[in-house]
């Protein structure tokens, strides 16, 4: 379809009627400034065309010229399937449609009021008018076609569009029929499957997933089950062995009850073989006893007679023995008394000994006292004689009034200070020398010393004074002088001060001559040191004592000489020889020692020699009589031995008789022994040991019937369940539940093998559609803005998905892209598919004011494109920036302001 | 003498492969158990034979124990049971029930026996575990004289009618090498003879299985002398049909044979029915199947359609022109050859199925839509 003419009036700011056309069929530029009406137009010519002329409601009065009461209405011309045609539409008051068709140079009405406007959707969409204002996704062709004012971008294309589309090139889409199968194979798909392709779960879940929770229950009953039936294939395994084992035990119970009873009558015999040995060896024994009583009986009397003759000789012997030790007895006791006497006297000289010992001491003593006292006598002569000396010098010191150092730093140091306050004080004063020529008198009136003096001629006279010196000369006048003002006073009181304080510490030397004084000092500690020297050497003199001490000891030496010399008062006049006197004391001592030593040696050999005199005296004694008492026994012995009346013959044929019983009584014991010997084992051994494995044996044959008992009673609980009948009856329910588990998702697996197959070839015939939309949308889009964004996409709807840029392998969304881009790929798509739709038949193109956001350079591209596309196309182009397409080529501008005046001026 | 032979009863087996109809299977071997006894009392035999697996395992439930101990008390005369290989006489077997103490007339062998009958000697020979390398009729005594009737009862696998490795092996001679004039036999289901008819399997007296030969009999067997041939009459003792048809779908012909077959067949109610097929179908076929099934599950004790190796026929493309064209129509292409390719060339049956399966319900998605 291609615009011819457009009549509005009554028709928001068409308040008069307004007619634009006839519109080349090539590009058409409508312009005025904002707010003229070109959307306005536009939008009447989507109502005349498309809407019902019976639309009511406030969308439809607001098409009407603010305060005025005017029907909206608009006339189109247009040409489709090269017929003429002329459809008027009356909205609001008076609603009417008619359409006319050109016919012989002139319109016929062709048909009016709905017919009409069904039958111009039906010649430009394809189908019948709705009640309401019709939206642009109901516009079907126009959708791609006509773009309004900032709706150059679109979402997707109504599914018939893109059916239509989609079978202009040729493309398969199912029909309505086809579209309701569709639908019902989708239903049934998700009965068993979710939008995303997941099987559904839950209260949806199909039939063979929702009863999976039954087939688990009924497998894991059937688990259960065989697990019954091997344990009852167990528990009958366990009785069975019991029961072979059992039978196995009791063989051999029973044979070891035959071995035992054999056992037992082995036994039995052996122990009577025993029991008749233990006779046989009594017996011999008791013949052996006898023989060996009988015997001994002989060989004892023959040894007692001996034993008797052998005893009165010994105790003949022995009491010879004792009367000789006897003797030796008393002999021995007494040397023994007379060792003792000579011992006894000689002791009694240690007195003696001692005694000449004392006065060896005492001498000595004595003459070590006597060099004591005389030493002590010197050392008292000396020490008077220095004590003289020591008083001598102290006198000379005390007389010599000399400082000691302390005192002496004193005297210097004032010395010093006070030198040191006279230099300064003279260095602050004035002074003058007068050398008088003549005798005079002068006074002193301000000065160190004032008043009055004589002068001498050729005497020179000096004076101090600060800070002035005033001098008063008589006959010659006064002479004064000043100088700085200095504080001669303090200096002079420091002066005075140290001049006192040095005659104060000179004072108890009567002197005031340092000099003198150091002198005095020097004398004063040598003398000093000789006093210090003195006094040291009468110490050690007197050793650490004092005077009292001393003399205390000297009267004791001397008390203690006199009273030895009380007790030897020969030596006064001749001392006493200490070591000789000590000599003979020792050896004095020593003999007495010797004897000492001599008697006591000789005592102990007595005592021993008679003390082992009594020993054996006593053991004879001992010995004769246990020897009597020997030989008495010895008689009463044989007394009892002969006591039977026999004789030694008889005796001797007795013992000959009992030796032969003997012998017979020991070959009946070896007879029984060999009867015994013939025995391998000992019967009771075996016996034990027989009855011991029967014991066990027993004990294993109770426990494993106890054990053969719980095998049983498992056995017949289990049996009770009859697990194998139970088994069966849950797997026949198992085979039921998984047949139609199996069908079921048979079918599911069938219905979604269908459905995806029908998925599968809708995508690629939608991608048969789509492909040649995206090859000339990007062929176009690079003429625009070059290779770099790459491949355009489109989705399912054809509307731009995103680009596949030539450096990147997936999609960049269209979002994601300036808003110039965006304008630029929206419009090479929708420009692809309107090329598509014009294919048959050249179809209008309406562009109100897009492109607002691509720049010159590639708007001045998009136009060579429109005036390519101008030959398949009727492009109207509404914009109020006419300069922007002056350069497109044979193009047709249209003034719409000039428009609405020239129809202004037609109806004033 | 006169004698019936019966085996096998495996009484309390498991039909798991049958699902709901398992029970009414199961209570049937009981129903045949008695008519195995009621055969024996028609024919006034001297004795019953029982040749061992009289139950599936010593695990069933004692009531039915009881059930078949009754059952057998029914006869009047001596019924000679020996254990096989299911219910060997283990402990805890179904031997040790008390029941079976409550008929005198009814012998259970636990063990290698001989004992004499009024015109002859019964050799039992027992099995007393689940497997075993050895011939069972090695106790028997050779006695090759012909003094006397001498028949064996055992439970084995005669050699040479298995290539497996067998229990209990039997030797196809063991009459001649051992005197028997006959030798009654349980372990295999369906009624054989060997040996010119001297060792025999009586078979169950209830099938089983499917594909069992000759199942559902018991045998009436005189022998009138010492070494003369026995004489077996075949006696039907089975109440239920299982019964397999299996046919290869090439033209829809073929469906419809099938579902008149199906239709034909005599007391559905006690007929266990499997029906596989295999071959191409048509969409005008699919009623038929739908069909063929309702009437399987409904009419049939048991019934069961196999159509999984069953794929769309290559040229029918009428189906496919009746979709809507566009992706539907391509899809349906696509997923019949699908089918072919899988089930023909890369022999992978499941998808086969599931694309064959999944057109069958495009179609009916269709024809439901269409409606």
């Amino acid at each position: 379809m291609i615009l011819r003419t457009i009549t509005v009036s009554g028709w928001r700011c068409y308040a008069a009627a307004v007619t634009l056309g006839p519109f080349a069929d090539g590009i058409n530029v409508i312009h005025a400034p904002n707010g003229v009406g070109k959307s306005t137009l536009f939008e009447a010519l989507q109502r005349g065309l498309l809407d019902s002329h019976r639309v009511q409601g406030e969308s439809v009065r607001l098409l009407q010229p603010w305060g005025r009461e005017l029907a909206p209405s608009v006339a189109v011309e247009f040409e489709h399937e090269g017929d003429e045609y002329r459809v008027e539409k009356r909205f609001l008051n008076g609603a009417s449609s008619e359409l006319l068709r050109r016919e012989n140079g002139a319109f016929n009405r062709l048909s009016e009021g709905r017919e009409a406007d069904n039958r111009v959707r039906e010649m430009l969409l394809g189908d019948a008018a709705g009640r309401g204002l019709t939206k642009p996704a109901q516009w079907g062709i126009a959708q791609v076609l006509w773009v309004p004012q900032g709706d150059l971008a679109f979402d997707e294309l109504s599914g018939g569009l893109t059916k239509t589309i989609s079978e202009m090139l040729g493309a398969q889409i199912s029909g309505l029929e086809g579209g309701a199968l569709e639908q019902r194979v989708e239903q049934e798909y998700l009965k068993y499957f979710t939008a995303a392709g997941k099987l559904r779960g839950g209260r949806d879940a199909p039939a063979h997933v929702a009863l999976a929770g039954q087939l688990s229950d009924l497998e894991r009953q059937r688990l259960d089950l065989t697990g019954r039936l091997e344990a009852f294939d167990e528990a009958s395994r366990q009785v069975e062995d019991c029961r072979v084992r059992l039978a196995q035990y009791d063989a051999r119970c029973e044979e070891l009850v035959r071995q035992i009873a054999e056992c037992r009558k082995e036994a039995a015999r052996h122990a009577e073989l025993v029991k008749v040995r233990g006779q046989r060896q009594l017996e011999a024994s008791e013949a052996q006893r006898e023989f060996e009583s009988c015997a001994s009986s002989i060989d004892r009397l023959a040894k007692l007679r001996g034993e008797a003759r052998d005893g009165e000789r010994e105790r003949q012997r022995l009491e010879s023995e004792v009367a000789a030790l006897e003797r030796d007895d008393e002999h021995h006791t007494r040397q023994q008394s007379r060792a003792h006497a000579e011992l006894l006297t000689q002791r009694a000289r240690r007195d003696d000994v001692e005694r000449r010992f004392n006065e060896a001491e005492a001498a000595r003593r004595f003459h070590e006292l006597t060099r004591g006292q005389q030493q002590l006598s010197r050392l008292s002569e000396q020490s008077g004689q220095l004590q003289k000396q020591i008083v001598e010098a102290e006198r000379r010191l005390s007389e010599l009034l000399a400082p000691d150092d302390g005192q002496l730093r004193a005297i210097q140091a004032a010395q010093r200070a006070y030198a040191d306050a006279h230099t300064r004080l003279d260095a602050v004063l004035l002074r003058i020398e007068l050398i008088p020529a003549v005798d005079g008198w002068l006074e002193v009136l301000a000065g160190e010393e004032t008043g009055g003096r004589d002068v001498r001629a050729g005497v020179p006279i000096t004076i101090n004074g600060s800070p002035e010196l005033a001098i008063d000369w008589q006959g010659v006048g006064q002479i004064r002088a000043s100088g700085p003002h200095h504080s001669a006073a303090e200096l002079r009181s420091t002066r005075d001060a140290a001049a006192a304080r040095l005659e104060q510490l000179c004072r108890p030397f009567a002197c005031d001559d340092i000099a003198e004084l150091e002198r005095r000092h020097t004398e004063g500690s040598a003398l000093r040191g000789h006093i210090g020297e003195l006094n040291a050497r009468r110490e050690v003199l007197l050793d650490g004592r004092d005077d009292r001490k001393f003399a205390s000891e000297l009267a004791a030496v001397s008390a203690s000489r006199e009273k030895l010399l009380r007790e030897h008062s020969g030596w006064g006049n001749s001392p006493p020889d200490a070591d000789e006197l000590l000599a003979a004391a020792k050896q004095t001592k020593d003999a007495f020692q010797r004897e000492i030593d001599r008697l006591e040696l000789r005592q102990e050999e007595v005592v021993r020699t008679a003390t082992a005199a009594k020993e054996r005296l006593a053991a004879a004694k001992a010995t004769l009589s246990a020897t009597k008492r020997h030989g008495d026994d010895v008689r009463a012995q044989i007394d009892v031995l002969v006591a039977d009346g026999r004789d030694d013959a008889a005796r001797e044929r007795r013992r000959s008789e009992l030796s032969l019983a003997w012998l017979g009584a020991k070959e009946a014991v070896e007879a029984v022994g060999r009867k015994l010997d013939a025995f391998a084992q000992q019967p009771d051994d075996d016996l034990a040991r027989l009855e011991s494995q029967l014991e066990a044996t027993r004990t294993q044959q109770c426990d494993l019937a106890a054990r053969q008992h719980q095998a049983q009673g498992r056995l017949d609980a289990i049996q009770r369940e009859s697990p194998y009948s139970a088994l069966g009856h849950v797997e026949e329910q198992i085979a039921v539940l998984s047949a139609r588990i199996e069908s079921e998702r048979q079918r599911g697996e069938a219905i979604k093998l269908l459905r995806d197959t029908i998925h599968d070839v809708r995508q690629e015939v939608f991608a048969r559609v789509a492909r040649p939309i995206e090859v000339a949308a990007t062929r176009m889009l690079e003429r625009i803005a070059g290779g770099r964004l790459g491949r355009v996409c489109l989705d399912n709807g054809l509307a731009p998905r995103g680009v596949v840029p030539r450096i990147s392998e997936t999609d960049v969304s269209v979002e994601t892209l300036s808003g110039g881009e965006q304008e630029q790929i929206y419009f090479a798509t929708r420009l692809s598919l309107a090329e598509r739709v014009a294919e048959r038949e050249r179809q209008l193109v309406v562009l109100d004011d897009v492109l607002t956001a691509t720049d010159a350079g590639r708007l001045m591209r998009i136009q060579a494109i429109l005036e390519e596309a101008a030959d398949r196309l009727q492009v109207l182009i509404l914009t109020c920036h006419p300069e922007r397409y002056a350069g497109l080529g044979g193009c047709v501008t249209w003034d719409l302001e000039a428009a609405i005046e020239a129809s202004r001026a037609t109806v004033g | 003498m006169k004698f019936v032979h019966t085996a096998d009863w495996q009484i309390g087996m498991k039909a798991a492969q049958v699902g709901a109809a398992a029970e009414r299977v199961r209570e049937e071997r009981f129903a045949a158990g008695a008519r195995v006894v009621e055969l024996a009392i028609e024919r006034a035999v001297d004795f019953l034979l029982v040749a061992g697996d009289t139950f599936e395992d010593n695990a069933v439930d004692r009531v039915a124990v009881r059930r078949v101990a009754e059952i057998l008390g029914r006869f009047p005369g001596p019924v000679y049971i020996i254990p096989g290989n299911h219910d060997p006489p283990v402990a805890g077997s179904v031997w040790d029930h008390g029941a079976w103490d409550e008929h005198p007339q009814l012998r259970v062998f636990r063990v290698p026996d001989v004992i004499e009958l009024p015109d002859g000697r019964l050799f039992a020979c027992p099995l007393r575990e689940k497997h075993s390398p050895h011939d069972p009729t090695r106790s028997i005594e050779p006695d090759t004289s012909r003094s006397t009737i001498r028949i064996g009862l055992s439970h084995g696998t005669v050699e040479g009618i298995a290539d497996d490795a067998v229990d209990y092996p039997i030797s196809p001679g063991v009459c001649q090498a051992r005197g028997l004039d006959y030798l009654a036999l349980g372990h295999w289901h369906s009624t054989a003879t060997f040996a010119d008819g001297r060792v025999v399997y009586a078979g169950s007296p209830e099938t089983t299985k499917f594909g069992e030969r000759d199942s559902g009999n018991a045998l009436v067997v005189s022998i009138d002398t010492p070494g003369a041939a026995p004489t077996i009459e075949v006696c039907r003792t089975g109440g239920l049909s299982w019964q397999v048809i299996e046919r290869i779908v090439t033209q829809p012909r073929d469906l419809l044979d099938v579902a008149q077959a199906v239709d034909k067949i005599a007391d559905p109610g006690a007929t266990l029915l499997a029906v596989r097929l295999s071959g191409v179908i048509s969409a005008s076929d699919s009623p038929t199947l739908e069909r063929i099934d309702e009437i399987l599950q409904s009419r049939f004790l048991w019934g069961s359609l196999d159509a999984s190796r069953l794929v769309p026929e290559p040229s029918d493309e009428s189906w496919l022109a009746e979709l809507p064209s566009g992706p539907i129509r391509e899809a349906a292409a696509r997923l019949a050859a699908s089918a072919h390719a899988s089930a023909r060339e890369q022999g992978d049956a499941q998808t086969a199925a599931v694309s064959t399966q999944a057109l069958r319900e495009l179609y009916a998605l269709r024809t439901e839509v269409g409606a």
